[in-house]
C-alpha cells in the first residue's frame, strides 16, 4: 500500500456564514511533489492552515505520515517544514540569527543553520541584518527556515513569490533534488502553473472551497483532448473547409489553426483534407493541453479560445 | 521541560538588539535617582526624620516608588515588547506550525517576563543599597545616620517581586492575545494610574485584590497580597496557556 505524507479527509471549515473549505479530501504520496492550485479565495491557504494545525477543521481530519494532526499535533508536525504566504522574519536580526531562532526551537546543531543558508545561496549574506534584504533574499531565507531540520515534508505556499528568474530556477532545482535524492515530499501552492507543470507529479485543483481534482498530472491531462495546431497559407479558408467536414477549428492568437482531436492519427486525416482543397500546410503539431489551459478551463477562468477546444 | 528550555533559547535570540535588557536596568536605576534627587533637593526632610528613621524612610519611599509607580509600567513595557517581537510580521503562524507545543512557547514568554522583573529587582537592590550608602555619607544626611540594611531591603524587594506575578501573568496574556499593543499598554498605564489613587484608603481589603497594588501592599509583611500575587499569577498563567493553545492562528 502506498505510504501517504498527507491525507486530508472530508475537511470542512466555515468562517461565520462563509464556507471556506467544503468537504475536501486528498492524499499526497510520500516523496511526491504535489501542486496545490486554485484561484484567490479558493480555500488553499485555509486548507494549508488546517494541515499545519494552525486552525481546526469544523469536521474532517488531517493525517501527516499517518498521525492525526488534531490529536497529536507535535508528533504530526515533527517532520514538517513550512513557508506560509510571505516569510515572517525578524528584521532586527541577521539572516543567520533568524535561522538560529528556529534552530533553537527544534533543537539540533548550529552548523545546520549555516548549511541551510548555503542551500539557498545566502551564505554571504548570513551576517547581514534582514532589514537590509531584498524581497527575493527574504523569500530565500523563508525557504531556508522551512528547510531547517531536513523535514520529510515541505509545505510551501507561494514559494516562488518575489524570486527573480535565476532564483526560480534555483528553487525548482532544489525542490526537484530534495524530492529525487532525499525522498522529501513537497506540497506547493502557487500561481506559477508552469513551475507546477515542470515539477509536480500530482496536483490538486480547488475552486470556491471544493476540490475539483486530486491525482497525477498525466491522469488529469488524459481527461482532455489533444490540440492539433496547423500553419497554413490561408487560415480563414481552412476553417471553412474543416467546418464543412464537421471539424470545429479556430484561428489562435499566434495565427495557427487550432482544433481538438481525440487521437493523434486524426492529424493525417485533417492534413489530407486541407491539401486536397488546395490549401498549403506549412507546419503541423499535436500537443497535449498544458496544465495552465486545463486549470483555466476547470476553475472557470477560461478564455474563450481555451473553452472552444475543451468543449 | 526540554521544549520550554528550547523555546527559552529561541526567545533569547529574538531579544538581541532590543530594549529588553536596557529597560530592565534603566527602570530600577530610576528609583535610586529619584531618591537621590528627593533627598538632595529637600534636605529639610532628613532633619525632620531624625536618627534611625533615615534608613526606614528611604526603604519605604524607594520601594513604594518602585511598587506603585514604576513596576507596573516596567512590566507593561517588557511584556508588550516580548509579544510585539512576534506580533510584528505575523510570526505566530510559523511558531505554531512547528512541533514545539504552544504552551511551551507561552511559558517561555512568561518566564522571560518574570525573569525581567527578577533582574530588575536585583538591579534595584544593588542601586538602593549603593544609593543609601552614598546618601548616608553625603552632606544633607547628618554624620552617623545608618544606611539601609541589605537584608531588610532584599526581603522587601523579594516580596514585591513575588507579589507581581499576577500582574506579569495578566499583562503577558493580554499582550500575547491581542496583536494591537495599544490595548495591553493602555491597560498597564491605566492600572498603574488607578493603583496610585486607590491605596489612599489602604484600610479596605478589596484593594489588595488589585494586581497593580499587590506588590505595594506586599512590600512589608502583608501575607494576603503576597499569596494573591503568587496564586493569581499561577492561575492566570494556566488560563492564558490554555487560551493560546486553543486559539486559531489565522
Amino acid at each position: 500500500m502506498m505510504e501517504l505524507a498527507i491525507e486530508a479527509k472530508r475537511l470542512v471549515r466555515r468562517f461565520g456564514k462563509h464556507l471556506a473549505v467544503d468537504d475536501v479530501s486528498f492524499s499526497v504520496p510520500r516523496g511526491a511533489i504535489y501542486g496545490f492550485l486554485g484561484p484567490n479565495g479558493a480555500g488553499k491557504t485555509t486548507t494549508i492552515r488546517m494541515i499545519l494545525g494552525l486552525i481546526r477543521p469544523d469536521s474532517g481530519e488531517v493525517r501527516l505520515f499517518g498521525v492525526n494532526v488534531q490529536e497529536r499535533r507535535g508528533e504530526g508536525l515533527r517532520q514538517v517544514g513550512a513557508l506560509i504566504e510571505a516569510p515572517a522574519l525578524y528584521n532586527h536580526l541577521t539572516g543567520l540569527e533568524n535561522l538560529e531562532v528556529a534552530q533553537r526551537l527544534i533543537g539540533g546543531e548550529r552548523k545546520a543553520a549555516w548549511k541551510t543558508l548555503e542551500s539557498v545561496g545566502l551564505e554571504r549574506e548570513g551576517e547581514r541584518l534582514v532589514s537590509t534584504y531584498s524581497v527575493g533574499m527574504r523569500q530565500r531565507l523563508g525557504i531556508a527556515l522551512a528547510l531547517l531540520g531536513n523535514p520529510a515534508l515541505l509545505i510551501l505556499d507561494e514559494p516562488f513569490e518575489g524570486l527573480d528568474p535565476a532564483g526560480i530556477h534555483a528553487l525548482r532545482e532544489l525542490l526537484a533534488d530534495l524530492s529525487r535524492n532525499r525522498g522529501t515530499t513537497v506540497f506547493i501552492a502557487t500561481r506559477l502553473l508552469s513551475e507546477v507543470e515542470r515539477l509536480a507529479s500530482n496536483v490538486g485543483i480547488m475552486r470556491r472551497g471544493t476540490l475539483l481534482f486530486d491525482g497525477r498530472v498525466d491522469a488529469l491531462k488524459e481527461q482532455y483532448d489533444l490540440v492539433l495546431g496547423i500553419r497554413t497559407d490561408d487560415p480563414e479558408r481552412a476553417v471553412d473547409v474543416l467546418k464543412r467536414g464537421g471539424d470545429e477549428a479556430f484561428v489562435g492568437a499566434d495565427g495557427r489553426l487550432l482544433l481538438s482531436i481525440s487521437d493523434a492519427a486524426d492529424a493525417g486525416r485533417v492534413n489530407s483534407r486541407l491539401v486536397s482543397e488546395g490549401i498549403s500546410v506549412v507546419g503541423l503539431s499535436v500537443d497535449q493541453p498544458s496544465l495552465e489551459e486545463i486549470y483555466l478551463a476547470m476553475t472557470g477562468a477560461v478564455l474563450e479560445n481555451s473553452r472552444r477546444w475543451n468543449e | 521541560m526540554t521544549a520550554v528550555i528550547q523555546a527559552l533559547g529561541s526567545e533569547a535570540v529574538k531579544l538581541r538588539r532590543t530594549a529588553f535588557l536596557p529597560v530592565a536596568i534603566i527602570f530600577p536605576s530610576l528609583v535610586g535617582t529619584i531618591q537621590v534627587l528627593l533627598l538632595l533637593t529637600q534636605p529639610q526632610r532628613i532633619g525632620f526624620l531624625g536618627y534611625g528613621r533615615f534608613a526606614y524612610y528611604m526603604r519605604q519611599s524607594a520601594l513604594s516608588t518602585w511598587a506603585l509607580l514604576l513596576l507596573g509600567m516596567f512590566i507593561t513595557i517588557e511584556v508588550v515588547l516580548l509579544a510585539g517581537v512576534d506580533h510584528e510580521g505575523e510570526h505566530w503562524k510559523y511558531l505554531f506550525a512547528r512541533a514545539t507545543p504552544r504552551w511551551a512557547i507561552y511559558t517561555a514568554k512568561l518566564l522571560l517576563g518574570i525573569g525581567a522583573v527578577a533582574l530588575a529587582s536585583i538591579v534595584l537592590a544593588v542601586v538602593l543599597y549603593l544609593t543609601s550608602h552614598f546618601l548616608a555619607g553625603s552632606r544633607p544626611v547628618p554624620t552617623g545616620y545608618p544606611p539601609i540594611l541589605w537584608t531588610d531591603l532584599a526581603q522587601g524587594i523579594l516580596r514585591i517581586f513575588l507579589a507581581s506575578w499576577s500582574l506579569i501573568a495578566l499583562q503577558t496574556w493580554l499582550s500575547l492575545r491581542l496583536a494591537n499593543p495599544i490595548i495591553p499598554a493602555s491597560v498597564g498605564l491605566i492600572g498603574t494610574a488607578a493603583g496610585m489613587l486607590l491605596p489612599l484608603d489602604p484600610g479596605r481589603l478589596w484593594v489588595r485584590f488589585d494586581p497593580w497594588l499587590m506588590p505595594f501592599f506586599a512590600r512589608d509583611n502583608e501575607l494576603v497580597p503576597l499569596a494573591l500575587g503568587i496564586g493569581g499569577g499561577l492561575l492566570l498563567a494556566a488560563l492564558g496557556c490554555m487560551d493560546v493553545t486553543r486559539k486559531d492562528v489565522l
